[in-house]
């Protein structure tokens, strides 16, 4: 026992630094995006008021350009909610999907795991696993939600996986990233025998209920197929613009709910 | 008291830069600058020990709170004031530290500043990197940016130390 104390005594820097560093550690492991409480993230009402604030203080100067943005894209919903109604493709269910605007008040791009954190929570209606895109295509998944905040996990993260399809002949797989540049992503899954060609758009394929089918994504920068498996690695080239995030728009699916019940269906038949 | 008082603004100064600021600019993967760790480096040579392990532990804390990272930092911050203890020891001058001489520039030369900020930036950076990653597979990119952001980190801890901390 007296070894002991002394010991202690004698260590204590130590055993403090790696008690330390064991507490850090299995709070960096047990946390993974969609698991994670709100105090722990961006998400939390001190440093999301903070860095809303902050945000505003940044937006304010590059007001005027993102007004001409805005204008634009008003237009051209303009111009397809013109097309829609003379057209009369049916609509998706009975209620569709709704958009929550938000903006963007924290957004990270040079991280391995990076995130976005808007201004839109729980009291907008935003929950988790909800789709997010921007104004010129898919931004990411919610995955952390409080009272006035969420954090959204962006293409651009490993964990993010997006279930997209070639606009051309609607050939499915998964989109996910490599960690190494933001403005590719990697498309795997297409069988080899499928015809690819350089500048094909890469759009959502509407099979996760998490986006709507046909949001665009990206076009085909460069591909190859490997020769043992006959599948093709397909370099995607992003349209958003990570760097330049100001809004974003989350997607809810008011069948949802009714997808999942009759999913679940399925699964107990089988 | 006044003292103590300039070291908790030097603590939020550097934390909103970090998140408000740093976080925000991207460049590259490669380009990362890290400057809450200037605050642990900075703190007073007769600080306790003890005492400079919780403050690592919270100004880590603090950041991962920004950037939704929880646990990463806050393990670099309490390596890099761990390590600190050991990295001044090794680079003592002559003379030693003398107390109440603020640990700058200013006191003991761009040579050992450089020599000090380098060790525990580049200590924090592999630590920082290898824990994000957590993979050997990726052994190459993890070093590249390690060399690259350790560089950048440094220019800007050495712009905001002598824009802060070495004046009188």
């Amino acid at each position: 026992m007296r070894n002991l104390l002394d010991f202690v005594i004698k260590y204590a820097y130590f055993i403090l630094f790696i008690a330390l560093e064991i507490y850090c550690l299995s709070l960096l492991f047990t946390a993974n995006p969609y698991q994670r409480y709100g105090f722990a993230t961006s998400a939390n009402v001190v440093t999301g008021t903070i860095a809303e604030k902050w945000a505003g203080v940044v937006q304010y100067v590059s007001l005027s350009d993102e007004n001409e943005a805005l204008k634009k894209e008003n237009a051209d919903l303009r111009n397809r909610l013109e097309a829609y109604r003379r057209s009369s493709i049916p609509v998706l269910g009975k209620k569709g999907f709704e958009y929550i605007a938000a903006s963007v008040i924290s957004a990270t791009t040079n991280r391995e795991k990076n995130e976005i954190t808007v201004n839109a929570g729980k009291n907008l209606g935003v929950e988790n696993e909800m789709g997010v895109i921007g104004r010129d295509g898919v931004v990411g998944i919610v995955c952390s939600v409080s009272d006035k905040y969420s954090v959204i996990m962006p293409i651009i993260h490993p964990d993010a996986r997006i279930s997209v399809k070639l606009a051309e002949n609607g050939y499915f797989g998964s989109l996910s990233w490599n960690g190494r540049d933001v403005r590719i992503a990697t498309f795997s899954e297409v069988p080899g025998y499928v015809d690819v060609r350089i500048g094909d758009e890469i759009v959502t394929s509407g099979f996760s209920a998490i986006f709507p089918e046909g949001i665009p994504v990206g076009y085909v920068k460069s591909f190859e197929k490997d020769l043992s498996t006959d599948f093709y690695t397909i370099d995607v080239e992003l349209y958003t613009d990570f760097h330049n995030i100001k809004y974003v728009y989350a997607v809810r699916n008011n069948n949802r709910e009714e997808l999942k019940a009759s999913d679940a269906k399925e699964q107990k038949k089988k | 008291m006044i003292e103590k008082l300039k070291y908790i603004l030097y603590f939020f100064v550097l934390l909103l830069v970090q998140t408000l600021i740093l976080d925000q600019i991207s460049i590259s993967v490669y380009v990362n600058a890290f400057v809450y760790i200037l605050f642990i480096m900075m703190l007073p040579i007769e600080t306790n020990k003890y005492l400079v392990l919780l403050l690592g532990l919270l100004m880590g804390l603090g950041v991962d709170l920004f950037d939704s990272t929880l646990g990463l930092h806050a393990s670099g911050g309490v390596l890099v004031a761990f390590v600190r203890t050991f990295t001044l020891d090794i680079y003592s001058p002559h003379d030693g530290y003398e107390a109440n001489k603020q640990l700058s520039v200013r006191n003991y030369g761009y040579l050992w500043f450089i020599k000090y900020a380098l060790t525990l930036i580049i200590v924090h950076h592999l630590w920082i990197f290898f824990f994000e990653n957590l993979s050997f597979a990726n052994i190459f990119f993890t070093l590249a940016k390690v060399v690259i952001s350790s560089v950048t980190s440094f220019v800007v801890i050495l712009l905001f130390h002598l824009l802060l901390m070495s004046k009188k």
